[in-house]
């Protein structure tokens, strides 16, 4: 019903609802990715990244609640999904890899099994035959001896051995939608090479849809075709990837791309200030007590997405009124 | 894994060896004659020649070392001493007491342990809804009565205003039922005791699966497994009970070396003849070489309960099975 996109989230907001108050983990999220194409998803540290990834699959757990959005896949909105089929659907045409490699393996199940069991609660097929394509892929993914790597408990592999793990997991049933929440923190650069390959391939032969989260923007070059830019649970900046690098438009993007570090790059700038708690979040720009180019018109209300160029959409308040930035500049 | 069990054996072998040098001394050490421990206080009836008797056959001319080392060979032959009270060998009274401790006490570990795991699994499942605080507040307290005024309840109840159930032994005397007869007989005489020791062994039980499930519930890899688009039974029964038990298992295998000694409140109350109300009949007659006997045989099971557990959980825990590999 929508175009080509395979996936599109619609004005979603999580929110944790604590002791201490409501935390606005993701709020007002909206985007879309193309089959085959590779959104990377940047931000600081606590600014909703993850969350949002766990909101698109629907396993956020109390006390966060998914408030309001929609998730279309496939035609179908993934929040109103009854759970039976919403089971059905994870794993094959949506799957997730988490952020932390080790705690997402249990340690009492051999590797096999976990791989094994993630193919037969989806497809008829035999024991052996999802075993050996178990480890067909994890040869593909570059780990030695796979067989007995089957046997192997997740204690006895190295952080990087786990992460392939799991990304064998993702992608063995070949889902339409992979969301890699920070795929390569454990892995040094030349298996990373090798992986963000193997995922290219796979994203160009499967025609899927990829959402990349990432600190790393050497990886966004090399896998994403456009980026968005996170900000204290809301979505500042949405560009081609080129043009994100080239022509960043919000000044929290410029100062992300300063602060981290990439190729061709001398010096790194680090951004001033804290993130904002998402407790209680002010209803107006979130950046505005960090941005080095905050007039007054800034105060008071949110800045909404506008578009700067094709495909490009930012939402501060220099961009709405390029008039009164000139006057107020002078 | 061979040298793992290996080295375990050998520990608990000195532990045992311990216990039974302990055992061994602990009347010894004891103020007054040992031949009065032996024979309670019906040694001033007895004539010079019975003392020397006694103390020949005992051993207790003998110097020390060789006094154990025949305690030892005796122990080995299943020869646990004499009680003069009942003019019987020890072995004879416990062997009859046994099965009836075992009957009641392993029953009653073994339904605990059933509708703990199934009742605290479906609490943490359930978190915080009403059957959850409903259960949680139930077994904490059935925790806090003592079982003998549960017990007392229980026989007044069910016992002598309702008659539905005999409220002491564990057979109707002179009733001479065979057969199924028999069985029913003592099933009806089951009733009270075994209510009574599993309503007050469930709630640990009941608690530690509860907080343990509760913590795998936590644990990113459950998110991991319905990421995956597991089933919700198999992710209970693979991945949270797989985790969850590990330490049941521990705190089921420790219970159940005190099977054996029971619960002395339990037997008492009912006057259930086994060996927990031997040891309390035993204290109240001076009996003291059925008392040595029944508290070996109570550390010899606590013993050989925490061999098995240490044996069997390796089985269980892949990890410390991979970390047993490589200590040596
Ligand atoms: N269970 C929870 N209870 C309360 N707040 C939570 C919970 N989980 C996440 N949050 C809040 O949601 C916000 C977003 O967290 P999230 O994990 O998505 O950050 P992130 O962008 O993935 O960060 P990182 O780069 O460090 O992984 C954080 O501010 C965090 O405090
Ligand atoms: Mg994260």
């Amino acid at each position: 019903m929508f175009s080509t996109s395979a996936l599109k989230v619609h004005n979603l907001s999580t929110h944790f609802y604590t002791r201490q108050g409501v935390v606005k983990a993701v709020d007002g999220v909206s985007f879309t990715v193309e089959a085959g194409h590779a959104l990377g998803l940047v931000g600081e540290s606590g600014c909703g990244k993850s969350v949002t990834a766990l909101s698109i699959s629907g396993l956020v757990k109390p006390p966060g609640r998914i408030n309001s959005g929609e998730v279309w896949l496939n035609g179908r909105d993934l929040l109103k999904t009854p759970p039976r089929e919403l089971r059905r659907l994870r794993g094959r045409e949506i799957a997730l890899v988490f952020q932390d490699p080790l705690a997402s393996l249990n340690p009492v199940l051999s590797v096999g099994l976990q791989l094994v069991e993630t193919v037969l609660s989806h497809e008829k097929v035999s024991a052996g035959l999802a075993k050996k394509m178990a480890v067909v892929q994890l040869h593909r993914m570059g780990l030695p001896d796979p067989d007995r790597l089957m046997r192997c408990y997740p204690l006895e592999l190295s952080g990087g051995m786990c992460q392939r793990v799991l990304l064998t997991m993702a992608l063995l049933l070949h889902p339409k939608v992979l969301i890699l929440d920070e795929p390569t923190t454990a892995l040094d650069t030349t298996v990373q090479a090798q992986i963000l390959s193997e995922l290219k391939r796979l994203q160009e032969e499967l025609k899927m849809a990829v959402i990349l989260v990432t600190h790393d923007m050497g990886v966004i070059a090399a896998m994403a075709d456009s980026v968005a830019v996170m900000y204290a649970g809301s979505i500042v900046e949405r560009a081609p990837v080129a043009e994100l690098f080239d022509r960043p438009a919000h000044p929290y993007t410029r100062a992300l791309l300063c602060s981290i570090p990439r190729f061709g790059q001398e010096a790194l700038v680090p951004i001033k200030g804290q993130p904002p708690s998402l407790l209680n979040l002010p209803d107006e720009c979130a950046f505005l007590p960090r941005c080095p180019e905050a007039f007054t018109a800034c105060r008071g209300k949110r800045p909404p997405l506008t578009t700067v160029g094709p495909g490009h959409t930012a939402a501060c308040h220099q961009l709405c009124l390029p008039a009164m930035v000139e006057v107020s500049k002078r | 894994m061979l040298q793992f069990w290996g080295r375990k054996l050998m520990q608990y072998g000195l532990v045992l060896l311990l216990t039974l040098a302990l055992n061994f001394s602990l009347p010894r050490l004891m103020p007054g004659s040992p031949l009065q421990l032996l024979a309670g206080e019906d040694v001033g009836l007895l004539s010079r020649a019975e003392r020397e008797e006694i103390m020949a056959r005992h051993g207790l001319d003998q110097p020390l070392w060789r006094q154990f080392t025949l305690y030892l060979g005796q122990l080995a032959k299943g020869d646990l001493g004499y009680s003069y009270r009942q003019r019987r060998p020890v072995a004879v009274i416990i062997w009859e007491r046994l099965p009836w401790t075992v009957l009641l006490t392993g029953s009653a570990l073994a339904l605990s342990a059933l509708a703990g795991v199934v009742c605290g699994t479906l609490a943490a499942w359930r978190r915080g809804r009403i059957s959850d605080l409903g259960m949680l507040s139930l077994f904490i307290f059935l925790d806090s009565m003592p079982s003998f005024w549960l017990g007392m309840i229980l026989v007044a109840l069910f016992g002598s205003s309702l008659r539905w159930f005999p409220v002491f032994g564990a057979q109707s005397p002179f009733a001479g039922y065979t057969g199924w007869a028999a069985v029913a007989d003592v099933l009806h005489h089951l009733a009270l005791p075994l209510t009574t020791l599993t309503l007050v062994t469930i709630a640990g039980l009941f608690l530690t699966v509860r907080y343990s499930t509760l913590g795998v519930l936590g644990e990113q890899y459950i998110t991991v497994a319905r990421a995956k688009g597991l089933p919700e039974g198999r992710i209970v029964f693979r991945h949270v009970l797989r985790n969850a038990l590990l330490p049941v298992i521990t705190l089921f295998m420790l219970s159940l070396g005190f099977v054996v000694s029971g619960a002395t409140v339990v037997e008492t109350v009912f006057v259930w003849p086994g060996l927990g109300r031997l040891m309390f009949e035993a204290v109240l007659q001076r009996d003291y070489p059925v008392l040595q006997a029944a508290f070996m045989m109570v550390t010899v099971c606590v013993i050989a309960a925490n061999l098995a557990a240490d044996l069997l959980y390796p089985l269980a825990d892949p990890r410390v099975r991979i970390e047993g590999r490589h200590v040596r």
